[in-house]
Order: C-alpha cells, then sequence, then structure tokens
C-alpha cells in the first residue's frame, strides 16, 4: 500500500546536513534568519545606552550581565544558523519563491490590523456588540456569504460573550455606548455583556 | 490530607471543569488546526477568577482530552487532530483504507487509557519520593535543573538545534526587558513606559499559538476536512491491547521518563516508543501501513506525558514544555509556589490534582464510547471560519487581563511572529520555555551568588553537580551524534 502523506504532517528532511543544521531550503528562510541576527547584533550594540552600569558591582551581579548573556547566545545562534542557511541557499534559483514567500508572510497584516479595530471597537460598541460586528465582518471577508454563515458567525459571537462575559465574569469593560442605555438595561449590560 | 484532597475533587466546581476540559479538550483535539495550546493560551486569563484547583483542573482536562480527541481526524482522514497525534496518521489511516477504522480508534483510545492511567499512577507513587527530595533542592541545583532545561530543548530539536538555541536565547531576553528587581533600573525600555512591567508571558503565549494559528488558517486556502465514516462499535480495543501488554508498557514508561524530563515531552517519548515497537515486532514491515502496535505505541507513549510533565513543575518549579509552563502562571496568579515547599505546604492540593487527573481519564473514555459518532460530524468546520472563531476568541484572553490595547497590539505583533515561524516550520516552544526558564535561571543565580566564592561552587553540591554531569554527557552525546552524521554523509 502506497503511504500517504498526513496533510499537515511536519517536513523532515533527511539529508544529513539538514538533520545537522536544519537546511530545509524553504524559501524566507534566509531572510528572516538575517532579519533576526540583524535584531540580535542592534540589541547587542545597545547594550550599553540600554542598561546601566553599577560601579563596584561585580561583573554577574551587573543588570546588564543577563540580557547580555541572551543576547550573545542569540546572536551566536542567529549567527551560525545564516551561515550555513546562506552556504546552501541558491539565490537565484530561489528568487521568485522568496518574493513570493515575504508577500505571504505579509497577508495577515489585513487581519492583525482587523484585530486590533475589533479591540478599540470594544471600547466603544461594548463586548457584544463588537463581537457580533467583528465575526459577522471576518465571515464575509473569508468569503463565506448567505444566511447559514452569518447566523453561523453570529450565533457563535453570541455563545462567546455569554460564556466568557455572562458566566464566567471575565473583565471586560462596558462600552461608551451603553452609557446612552436605561440606567437599569445600561448596569446589566455593563455587568453581564 | 487524604481525605481532605478526594473531597475537594468532588466538589460542584471542580467536576463541572473536569467534565468541560474533558469533553471540551476531545472535541478541541479533534478539530484539526485548533489544539490544546491554542485553548489553553485563550482560556488561561479566564482561569485567574476561579480557585487555584478548579482552574488547573480545566486546562489538565484539555490538555489530557485533546490528544485522545486528536487521534479520531488522524485515523479516519489522515489529518491530525493535534501536532502529537501525527505519528497515529501512520498506521491509522491505513488501517482505515483497510475497512478497520473502528477497530484503530478502538486501539488508540485504549491505549491513549492505559498510557493516562499508568502515568498518573506514576505520578502517585513517585509523590512520597518527590516530597522528600524535592526540598533537598537549592537555588543552585534548581538552576543546574533549569540550565539542563535549556539544554535538553535545544538538543532534542533535532535538525534545528540552532534554530531552537536562537529562539529560546530570544524568549530568554524577552523575559529580561523591564525594570529589574535588584537595583530597579530598566532594561531594554527604549523610555517606553509600557516596557517598564516587561513583555507578559500570557499575552505572548496568546499571541505566539492562539493569534500566529488564526493567521494562518486565514491566510490559507479554505478546505473543510472530509468526514470519516466508522462502522461498529469502539469497545474491543480494550481486550485487543493485552495482546500488546509489552508494548503500551514501554510506551507508557517512554513517555513517563520523556514527561518527568524537562524540554523532551510527547514527540521524542513517541518517536522513540514507535521505533522501538517496530523494531521488536513480529511484523516491522507492517508499520507505516496499519500496525496495530504503531498505534498502541504513539498513543500509549503521548497520552503518558501529561501527568509526568506534571512532576518537574510541582516538584521544582520548572515546567518541561509550553502547556505547563502555561499552567505555571496559574500556580503564580493564586500564589502558590510550585517547588520542593509545595509538598509540605500544600499535600491536600496534590492529592486533589493527582485524582483530577486520574478522573478526567475515565470521563474521556467514557464520553469518547458515546460520541465518536457525534464528534466525526462536528468537527467539520472549514478552516477560515475556525480562524475566525480564534481571533474572536483570542481577544478574550488579551484584553480581560488589563483591558489595555497595547498588551493586544503586543499579542498581534507576536501573532506575526508566530505565523512567520510556522511558515517557515520552526519551532515556536523554545520562546516560551525560553521566557519561564530565563526567569527562574536570572532567579535562582541571583540568589546562588551570595553563596559562591569560585565557580566551581556552583557543582559542589551532590545534586547540582550531578545534573551538572548530565549536561555534559547529554552535551557529548549530542556533538557525536553531529560527527557521526557527518562521517557518514562524508562517506557517502
Amino acid at each position: 500500500m502506497a503511504k500517504e502523506k498526513p496533510q499537515n504532517a511536519t517536513h523532515n528532511s533527511s539529508r544529513a546536513e539538514d538533520e545537522l543544521f536544519g537546511r530545509d531550503q524553504n524559501s524566507g528562510e534566509i531572510v528572516f534568519a538575517g532579519f533576526l541576527l540583524f535584531i540580535a547584533l542592534l540589541l547587542l550594540a545597545l547594550i550599553a545606552q540600554q542598561t546601566t552600569y553599577i560601579k563596584g558591582m561585580s561583573f554577574v551581579s551587573q543588570p546588564r550581565f543577563w540580557p547580555g548573556l541572551c543576547l550573545i547566545g542569540f546572536a551566536l545562534c542567529a549567527a551560525i544558523h545564516f551561515y550555513n542557511v546562506y552556504k546552501s541557499f541558491d539565490f537565484v534559483a530561489n528568487k521568485q519563491a522568496t518574493i513570493t514567500e515575504l508577500r505571504h508572510w505579509v497577508s495577515p497584516l489585513e487581519y492583525a490590523i482587523y484585530f486590533m479595530a475589533y479591540v478599540y471597537l470594544t471600547q466603544w460598541l461594548g463586548y457584544l456588540f463588537s463581537t457580533l460586528l467583528f465575526s459577522l465582518f471576518l465571515v464575509r471577508r473569508c468569503g463565506y456569504s448567505g444566511r447559514r454563515w452569518s447566523l453561523s458567525a453570529a450565533g457563535f459571537a453570541l455563545i462567546v460573550v455569554l460564556f466568557f462575559k455572562t458566566f464566567l465574569q471575565i473583565k471586560i469593560p462596558g462600552g461608551v455606548l451603553y452609557e446612552w442605555f436605561p440606567a437599569g438595561l445600561r448596569n446589566f449590560m455593563i455587568l453581564y455583556l | 490530607m487524604l481525605v481532605e484532597g478526594i473531597t475537594a475533587v468532588l466538589r460542584f466546581d471542580v467536576m463541572l471543569a473536569l467534565f468541560v476540559g474533558a469533553i471540551g479538550g476531545v472535541i478541541i483535539g479533534a478539530i484539526p488546526g485548533v489544539g490544546a495550546a491554542v485553548a489553553i493560551a485563550i482560556l488561561l486569563p479566564a482561569t485567574f477568577s476561579m480557585e487555584p484547583l478548579v482552574g488547573l483542573t480545566l486546562l489538565l482536562g484539555i490538555y489530557g482530552a485533546s490528544m485522545y480527541g486528536g487521534a479520531i481526524p488522524a485515523i479516519l482522514i489522515n489529518t491530525p487532530g493535534t501536532p502529537v497525534n501525527a505519528l497515529t496518521t501512520y498506521d491509522g489511516y491505513p488501517m482505515t483504507l483497510r475497512g478497520e477504522g473502528s477497530r484503530a480508534i478502538s486501539l488508540a483510545y485504549s491505549a491513549s487509557f492505559f498510557g493516562g492511567i499508568f502515568s498518573v499512577l506514576c505520578l502517585m507513587i513517585l509523590s512520597p519520593y518527590l516530597a522528600k527530595v524535592a526540598p533537598l533542592f537549592g537555588s543552585r541545583d534548581i538552576f543546574m535543573a533549569a540550565l539542563l532545561g535549556v539544554v535538553l530543548v535545544i538538543v532534542s530539536h533535532r535538525g534545528k538545534a540552532m534554530v531552537a538555541g536562537m529562539l529560546l536565547f530570544f524568549g530568554m531576553f524577552l523575559n529580561t526587558v523591564g525594570m529589574e528587581t535588584v537595583r530597579y533600573s530598566m532594561r531594554y525600555t527604549f523610555e517606553q513606559d509600557w516596557l517598564i512591567s516587561g513583555f507578559n508571558l500570557i499575552v505572548v503565549l496568546l499571541g505566539l499559538f492562539a493569534i500566529s494559528q488564526a493567521f494562518l488558517l486565514l491566510t490559507e486556502k479554505d478546505s473543510v476536512p472530509k468526514q470519516g465514516k466508522i462502522s461498529g462499535g469502539v469497545l474491543h480495543g480494550f481486550k485487543e491491547l493485552f495482546q500488546h501488554k509489552r508494548v503500551v508498557t514501554t510506551s507508557s514508561t517512554f513517555g513517563v521518563v520523556m514527561g518527568i524530563i524537562p524540554g523532551v515531552g510527547e514527540f521524542l517519548s513517541q518517536f522513540f516508543s514507535y521505533s522501538l515497537a517496530q523494531k521488536f515486532s513480529k511484523t516491522p514491515e507492517l508499520f507505516g501501513n496499519g500496525a496495530p502496535e504503531g498505534i498502541v505505541a504513539a498513543e500509549s507513549a503521548n497520552n503518558a506525558v501529561p501527568a509526568a510533565a506534571m512532576v518537574p513543575l510541582l516538584a521544582l518549579g520548572i515546567p518541561g514544555e509550553a502547556l505547563t509552563a502555561m499552567m505555571l502562571s496559574v500556580f503564580y496568579v493564586h500564589n502558590i509556589i510550585p517547588g520542593p515547599a509545595l509538598f509540605s505546604t500544600r499535600p491536600e492540593f496534590l492529592v486533589s490534582l493527582y485524582t483530577c487527573l486520574f478522573v478526567v481519564n475515565i470521563v474521556i473514555v467514557i464520553f469518547l464510547l458515546f460520541s465518536t459518532r457525534l464528534i466525526t460530524k462536528i468537527i467539520r468546520i472549514p478552516t477560515k471560519f475556525l480562524g475566525m472563531c480564534i481571533l474572536t476568541l483570542s481577544l478574550v484572553g488579551v484584553y480581560s487581563l488589563r483591558n489595555s490595547p497595547i498588551d493586544c497590539a503586543v499579542a498581534a505583533v507576536c501573532g506575526l511572529f508566530g505565523f512567520i515561524l510556522k511558515r517557515l516550520d520552526w519551532p515556536v516552544v523554545p520562546v516560551v520555555l525560553g521566557m519561564v526558564l530565563g526567569r527562574i535561571l536570572d532567579e535562582k543565580f541571583r540568589n546562588s551568588l551570595a553563596r559562591l566564592n569560585t565557580p566551581i561552587d556552583m557543582i559542589d553540591r551532590p545534586i547540582s553537580g550531578s545534573i551538572f554531569a548530565i549536561i555534559v554527557l547529554v552535551l557529548i552525546a549530542h556533538f557525536y551524534g553531529m560527527y557521526r552524521a557527518r562521517s557518514r554523509r562524508l562517506v557517502s
């Protein structure tokens, strides 16, 4: 029987070099490895500015000792990994694939913006209305149209609010909108929805 | 103490948490693309308002149950519900293809049950010894144990050791950001007020696990998992398990041992168990083509880990993997400090925890015996819709912590970071373990300084010296493995 690969099985390279250094040839890996190396070196360069040196205190007790140690480890591992990826990376053959991968990395930014909009809407509209609005909008944005999907999204939003805010009483403050409601309803909305 | 501990479990709120955790965990585990880490990260802040036993029972229920549930899609549709069920697809799916789906599922349940119960019993048996040994650990010993965890996290990521090291040190660095508590000086705050308190572990966790997963599901092509079909009952596997006594016992033992060692966890335990089962099998050629022993080895090994992973957490306060790292924050929020003193100060709490772990396995199996068919229907949620659900739920986790939009922005950035890590197939866990182990290392190192005249003093205690020797051995074994692999490559 032919072995079928699991749908989201993790990648396992068989090459000894890959085993040693993780050369997955994943397009974009060199960019991210380089980016992390740059961050590590930048943070290390800023250590004198961003940490304090206390005179008379031993080297290992200095406030900068521990972040310095972590950053040296970070930079060292990043440099070794970058070197290994660089050594085996074919720039010409992987140029287009790398650009495509970089584009893919930017794609969730859109959803990150929606998420932050949801956070700000919660302060204005309250948890119930913002959650309803967010899930209905997102379900549309994902391409699900029709009554069934809208109802599913609205139902999900309602269950989330009822479970977390009403039942578990998690701390999410009432929205500014609630101030416009009559006193009795306002208190109920602030406390439970 | 024993009666007090068991009585606490019978309370309504604890039982409710136990049932919700067990049933919720099975469903979450069975939905490909969610997993226990995402669910626990989202629920974590909600558990802070609960009593510690209630909160931990809920989280432990989800942790243990997700692996049971994850076997269902792994066997029926060749898609592991959680990453740890990936090995189950190797033999489970071929068995489904030849019409033995219910047998495979039944074997997975029974092996998981054995692994789960076996590890809880081991934890109970080990407990009196842990209570004696744990107080012997001083600051230097705990420092060395955490250092061993760091080394194991790096070397256990075979083929990605440098990546794991880089991310682990990055996580350790993140933990140092903010005001340090000895001289109250600022470290890498860039004169930003919101950085003074540093990076909150839960915010980072939610970003790395939940939001990144939502981004992944929302940006990739939409798909609906197929509906797996099973015919016949799922009880007979419990009888068949007796035919694989050796495999199930060995694999569960591997799970317990690997679970106790920080930084190793489910993947290595099931890998070793599976390899060993294949090596000693009368029909090794069947492995990967529908060998019942393969399912038994993988499932019993990974289900033995959750209870065993509690050992370093409870005894030393050192989490071995991401999920116990998350649970550590529940302990801290309620001012229960896991570590050597816990055995003498809160023994009844530990008894309750063990009892919950035991009962949760029984609840899961009973639930699964009656609901497997139903679960195969309800797990068919399209991936983008699932992404929407996770992103909506993420707000609960982050915003309810401190009602801070900045926390949400940090979580979103961590989500983007985690998204890239997942795209590159780089591990996310080292960042989290780096943050947790980094704090322990920093704290214990500072505590040890007063007793140190020379660096050798760090390892002159029997425990710290022994752990140091283990670290050296692990490193020698790792570099020897690298050397052998390179030699083989040069020869070929």
